[in-house]
């Protein structure tokens, strides 16, 4: 190995992790493994190069992840992670990835024009280069500006996996939005995030505690996103350590003193209360939203330990997509993307929605 | 006599980069280390870029985004000639020395503007709006804090601005311009809270589409941008080199240094400010803030003289 290959083995990967609805388990070890390595997740393609896809893409998915590769640039390498995959082999994946990178990656592709990273100008007069220009239209504010067709997701940094909002944009404001997912066809595998009630549904004796664990983690991998989008990565992390440790049985005396430090923390910011107040988001606003999530981790630590049986049939969460595209259509992007982060809509078993 | 002024001046002139170097090193490092990446982040992102191609999107106006990638280094610079603290004097001791400043760090609106536009691709785009919107919350009351220094020392030569400081640091004599400063040096270098322009919910925004040297460059540019706004804030607000023991050039780095760490601490303590809310609290609070203290100042100089 040359010098710039010793060099591209210390400089270390830029990971972009691909959610899909069934990756839930390998995402997690994912994200807890590339923090442990202290490598630096990228945002977007363009500066990653190293692609992990935590569980399977399917469809449509598929399509997209492979137009997420073809913009990449070389060096580059890419890794899937099946959606049962435990930490050794997440860990042992990852070294793989990062060995085959240092000795110049895979996949390498001649020059010539990359797709534009979610970037699709709609109608209008053609241009050289074959793309159409914006066309103009009135805006919410009674400006004429570039219309947009947009699709966010379903590749984006912090955002729930295999969710599409097919947006309509003029300048950052979002003038309409329909909502789909893709790669969800594969209904096969449980949601990992109801593990503990499917098993109890098959007959198997599970503590109430074990629930109420995992539900504790589902709210904060969700607070983990929506820290994230309301830009605040240094409490999204600190919400992403404690949804790992809740996941790792640790006992719950020593978690709720971590989750009171956390908590005190998110609710004593006012930074946070000014952005995310009166972001409608439904039944509530977007700081509603976060602090309800704050109080049910709270409360489901006080019964982590209750080892009554869990009863067999769970009380429906309810579905959160079909109130998306009306709350979405006026709002500007950040607060498009901290609605779709308050409520994290569950992209399992929505095989229905596309 | 003739020699030995050259030498010295060839001196300074080889010190800038290295200052600038260091003191943009400095906040990479500190970043980085704030964000769990460890010391050595910045050199090994730095490595992994030298060796990664360079894409681009499909049509995009790839002169405007050179010219935008490199607008911002430049800017940084620039600006750093007129503050930057090298002994008693700036490289460049120009007349209009604060004014200079102000010009270079305005250039940073074309530079990000150009960046996001170029790349022909709607995430930069709009974390290039997003930078516009946040240059008319921040650039009036950054411009009066700048004026009131100005009126303070009755001067816009920097080491005038600086001599004005021998009985009271313009930090304690005008504290408002001295916070508005410092929030305003966040949002020049869109760091921290003011980072929307490259929030990860806009995908790295206006960076969204830069790789490989661009990348390079612009991290560059933006880390030395920060390391410039912190250190101007010595000569303005912090008594310039003025300190017990040390000798002026070692104190004047210290305090940018403490005002550096100060700007990455604070960056990571709270959630971003989108600019649809802080808009109005900006122009509302800290603007009148601002004229109030920039009356009071004017008040004093004239009394005084």
């Amino acid at each position: 190995m040359g010098l710039s290959g010793r060099l591209a083995r210390w400089a270390g990967p830029r990971p972009l992790l691909v959610a899909t609805p069934y990756g839930t388990r390998p995402r997690l070890h994912a994200e807890a493994e590339i923090a442990r390595r202290r490598w630096h997740p990228a945002a977007a393609p363009a500066a990653a190069s190293l692609l992990v896809v935590c569980g399977l893409a399917t469809g449509e998915l598929a399509t997209a992840v492979a137009e997420v590769w073809e913009s990449m640039p070389d060096p580059r390498t890419r890794t899937d992670l099946p959606p049962d995959a435990g930490p050794t082999e997440v860990s042992h994946a990852l070294d793989e990835v990062a060995a085959r990178l240092a000795g110049g990656g895979m996949g390498v592709s001649g020059g010539g024009a990359m797709a534009g990273y979610g970037g699709d100008h709609g109608g209008g007069m053609e241009m050289p280069g074959g793309i159409g220009m914006a066309g103009r239209g009135e805006d919410r504010d009674g400006l004429r500006l570039e219309v947009l067709h947009v699709p966010l997701g379903p590749v984006l940094a912090d955002w729930p996996g295999g969710l599409v909002v097919d947006a309509t944009v003029q300048g950052d404001v979002v003038q309409e939005a329909a909502v789909r997912v893709v790669g969800a066809d594969l209904g096969a595998d449980e949601p990992f995030w109801d593990e503990p009630w499917h098993k109890a549904q098959s007959g198997e004796r599970v503590p109430r505690g074990a629930a109420e664990r995992r539900g504790a983690a589902e709210r904060l991998d969700g607070m983990g996103r929506l820290l994230a989008v309301a830009g605040w990565p240094a409490a999204a992390r600190a919400a992403r350590t404690l949804r790992d440790r809740m996941l790792m049985d640790r006992p719950a005396a020593g978690l709720a003193a971590e989750f009171a430090r956390f908590e005190r923390r998110v609710r004593g910011s006012r930074a946070l209360r000014w952005m995310l107040r009166g972001i409608d988001a439904g039944q509530d606003d977007v700081l509603g939203y976060a602090l309800r999530s704050l109080d049910v981790v709270g409360a489901a630590l006080d019964r982590m330990d209750d080892d009554t049986p869990l009863p067999a049939n769970r009380p429906d969460p309810g579905s959160t997509h079909d109130r998306l595209p009306a709350l979405l259509a006026g709002a500007e992007l950040a607060a498009a993307r901290l609605i779709v982060a308050a409520l994290d809509p569950r992209t399992e078993a929505a095989g229905g929605h596309g | 006599m003739p020699l030995r002024k050259g030498a010295a001046a060839l001196g300074v002139i080889l010190a800038f980069p290295v200052v600038l170097g260091g003191l943009a090193l400095a906040a990479a490092v500190l970043d980085s280390r704030t964000r769990g990446t460890g010391w050595a982040g910045p050199l090994r992102e730095a490595a992994r870029l030298l060796g990664q191609r360079r894409r681009r999107t499909v049509a995009a106006d790839g002169l405007l985004v050179t010219a935008g990638v490199c607008a911002l280094l430049t800017a940084a610079t620039l600006a750093g000639t007129a503050v930057l603290p090298l002994g008693e004097r700036p490289l460049a001791d120009l007349a209009v020395g604060v004014v200079w400043f102000n010009a270079m760090e305005v250039a940073v609106w074309a530079a990000l503007w150009l960046t996001g536009w170029g790349a022909n691709s709607f995430y930069p785009l709009v974390g290039g709006y997003r930078f516009l919107a946040q240059g008319l919350a921040y650039e009036l009351p950054h411009m009066f804090a700048l004026i009131t220094v100005a009126v303070g020392a009755g001067s816009l030569r920097v080491p005038e601005v600086v001599a004005a400081q021998r009985g009271l640091w313009f930090a304690v004599a005008m504290p408002v311009a001295f916070a508005v400063y410092l929030l305003s040096a966040l949002a020049m270098a869109f760091w921290g809270p003011l980072g929307g322009p490259l929030g990860v919910d806009v995908a790295g925004g206006v960076r969204a589409e830069l790789s490989g040297p661009d990348l390079l460059i612009f991290q560059a540019g933006r880390y030395a941008l920060l390391a410039v706004a912190a250190a101007a804030a010595v000569p303005f607000f912090l008594g310039g080199g003025a300190g017990p023991g040390l000798p002026a050039w070692a104190w004047t780095l210290v305090k940018a240094l403490a005002v550096l760490a100060l700007l990455v601490w604070a960056g990571r303590r709270t959630a971003g400010l989108r600019m649809d809310r802080f808009t109005e609290a900006s122009w509302l609070v800290l603007i009148p803030a601002m004229l109030l203290q920039l009356l009071v100042t004017a008040t004093v100089a004239v009394a005084a003289r």
